[in-house]
């Protein structure tokens, strides 16, 4: 395994910022709309400025806010089903779900899309319950808006890999659960968080999220005590430090050392 | 490989619920998908359909397979089934940070895909409540995920197995002569990638719930008795050990 810093030269992240705000107007009864090109410029990518211009008109989309704290979702003035998605525009929200003593939670921010109303995959499947790390918005994807956007295929085929992008980052999240240690589990999982959230800087890449050792215990399958000692661990090798708003994680080197991995032999 | 051409709701009745009775069919008549079978072993899906970006996915009908992520020598495995939905395509290079992650297919039991190619997916834009329905399908995928992952956290690997043996069943089994049985042929090995297990401490724990009457039918699958739920709440509030299990 190796990690290393892909960043160098860019910005990253995906979506809005945690506290971006999406362009919306009111449309009557209390309900927000906004363009879904306006929501997630990304979703137009390949239109040409023409096609652009017209699915930026019928791409008209519901949008919902959700401020900090526990979050229940909800529509205004309909109800969701088990197939309406949202899909997070801003903000930065958290699922969990719980078992006897132990919790899993999950990440989810900028271009995630989320079903909280579709069934559990089966009667003993706990049910989870969500908070809001950062307030935001959130964009309704039905089959209204589908319907909408019926002439122009690729707007649901881009909403179909944002779908799928969140199985994959969980795929990849379930690796940290087979790494024994405390430290090499929290490298991982800042180094896939870092792809979405982190901007590099000359001291290595900072992440702006509010996660506290027992959110971060949650993600990677552990418990708090845990990941205290591994963050102080890993502090006093300059591995990654906790901001007053976030985190700095260092660069690749450093990170692979973590992992115990040798160091890169010169060509 | 077997292929052929039917409705899409005649290949998976859940996804007739999104389209009214009086629709139906005209559905049936204008979303038809191809299917093709994929025969046990390792599956090179990414190869096969690395370059179908424009679809909308493979619709998983028949049979069960693992997906297998891998970094290192670390491999973790998620059981995808029916009404599944696979996007193979959508690897490409988005963990540059983390070098190394690759995933790898593999089929446990035959099975039976619906490809929801660009003409279909086309044509699916006319069946927004289809098209919704369909989407759904990542999502709940998404939750299964999830749940595999607070599963690979619970204490003690007995736990993690009859934990999840009863959730696979629940979500694909069926209940007969008294008992529970999973679909899929998973082995030690299979149900180690899944719960976030080494093989050997899968077949210390299996040893160990065949008191409890799990067992493996060859070549089918697993069962467990109706009430396995109370041996996993009472596992629960016991600390995850199986009561013939402590000292």
């Amino acid at each position: 395994m190796n990690v290393h810093n892909g960043f160098a030269g860019r910005e990253i992240g995906a979506g809005r910022g945690p506290g971006a705000p999406v362009p919306a107007r009111d449309i009557g009864g209390g309900v927000r709309a906004a363009s879904l090109l306006d929501v997630l410029p990304e979703l137009g990518d390949g239109l040409d400025t023409s096609t652009w211009r017209k699915a930026r008109v019928r791409s008209l989309v519901q949008i919902e806010a959700f401020e900090p704290g526990p979050w229940i979702p909800h529509l205004t003035r309909r109800a969701g089903r088990p197939q309406t998605a949202l899909l997070i525009a801003s903000g930065l929200l958290v699922r969990e779900v719980e078992l006897g003593e132990r919790c899993f939670a999950e990440l989810l921010g900028g271009g995630d899309l989320i079903y909280p109303w579709a069934p559990r995959t089966g009667a003993s499947a706990p049910e989870g319950r969500w908070r809001a790390l950062h307030g935001g918005t959130l964009a309704v994807v039905d089959e209204l808006l589908l319907g909408r956007i019926a002439p122009y295929p690729s707007l649901t085929l881009a909403l179909a890999r944002l779908s799928a992008r969140r199985g994959r980052f969980l795929a990849a999240l379930a690796i940290t659960r087979r790494l024994r240690r405390v430290e090499p589990r929290l490298l991982f999982l800042f180094a896939l968080l870092a792809e979405r959230w982190g901007r590099v800087t000359p001291e290595g890449i900072v992440l702006r999220l509010p996660l506290n050792h027992e959110l971060l215990a949650r993600l990677i399958g552990t418990r708090r005590p845990a990941v205290t000692t591994a963050v102080g661990q890993l502090r006093e090798r300059s591995m990654l430090t906790q901001l007053p708003d976030g985190w700095l994680l260092a660069s690749d080197q450093t990170a692979a050392d973590a992992l115990d991995l040798p160091r890169p032999t010169a060509p | 490989m077997s292929t052929s051409v039917r409705a899409l709701i005649d290949l998976d009745q859940d996804l007739a619920a999104a389209v009214s009775e009086e629709r139906r069919d005209a559905a049936r008549r204008a979303v038809r998908a191809r299917t093709r079978t994929v025969e046990r072993g390792a599956w090179d899906a990414i190869g096969e359909y690395g370059e179908c970006a424009d679809w909308m996915g493979l619709l998983v009908i028949d049979g069960f397979l693992s997906r297998r992520t891998s970094c290192g020598e670390e491999t973790v495995g998620e059981i995808v089934g029916p009404g599944d939905l696979l996007r193979p395509w959508d690897h490409d290079g988005e963990y540059p940070v983390v070098e190394d992650i690759t995933t790898s297919w593999q089929v446990l039991e035959e099975i039976t895909i619906a490809l929801l190619d660009a003409k279909l997916a086309a044509r699916l834009a006319e069946w927004p409540a289809l098209t919704a329905a369909i989407l759904a399908r990542i999502g709940r995928r998404d939750r299964w995920l999830g749940l595999r992952l607070l599963v690979s956290q619970l204490p003690g690997v007995e736990l993690r197995v009859l934990y999840f043996l009863w959730h696979l069943a629940e979500r694909w089994g069926e209940a007969t002569d008294g008992v529970l049985r999973t679909p899929a042929p998973l082995t030690h090995e299979h149900i180690g990638e899944l719960i976030g297990a080494q093989r050997p401490s899968v077949s210390h724990a299996v040893g160990a719930l065949r008191e409890q009457g799990v067992r493996r039918v060859p070549g089918l699958g697993w069962e467990m008795p109706l009430d396995t739920p109370a041996t996993i709440e009472a596992m629960l509030e016991e600390g995850a050990f199986v009561p013939s299990a402590r000292p």
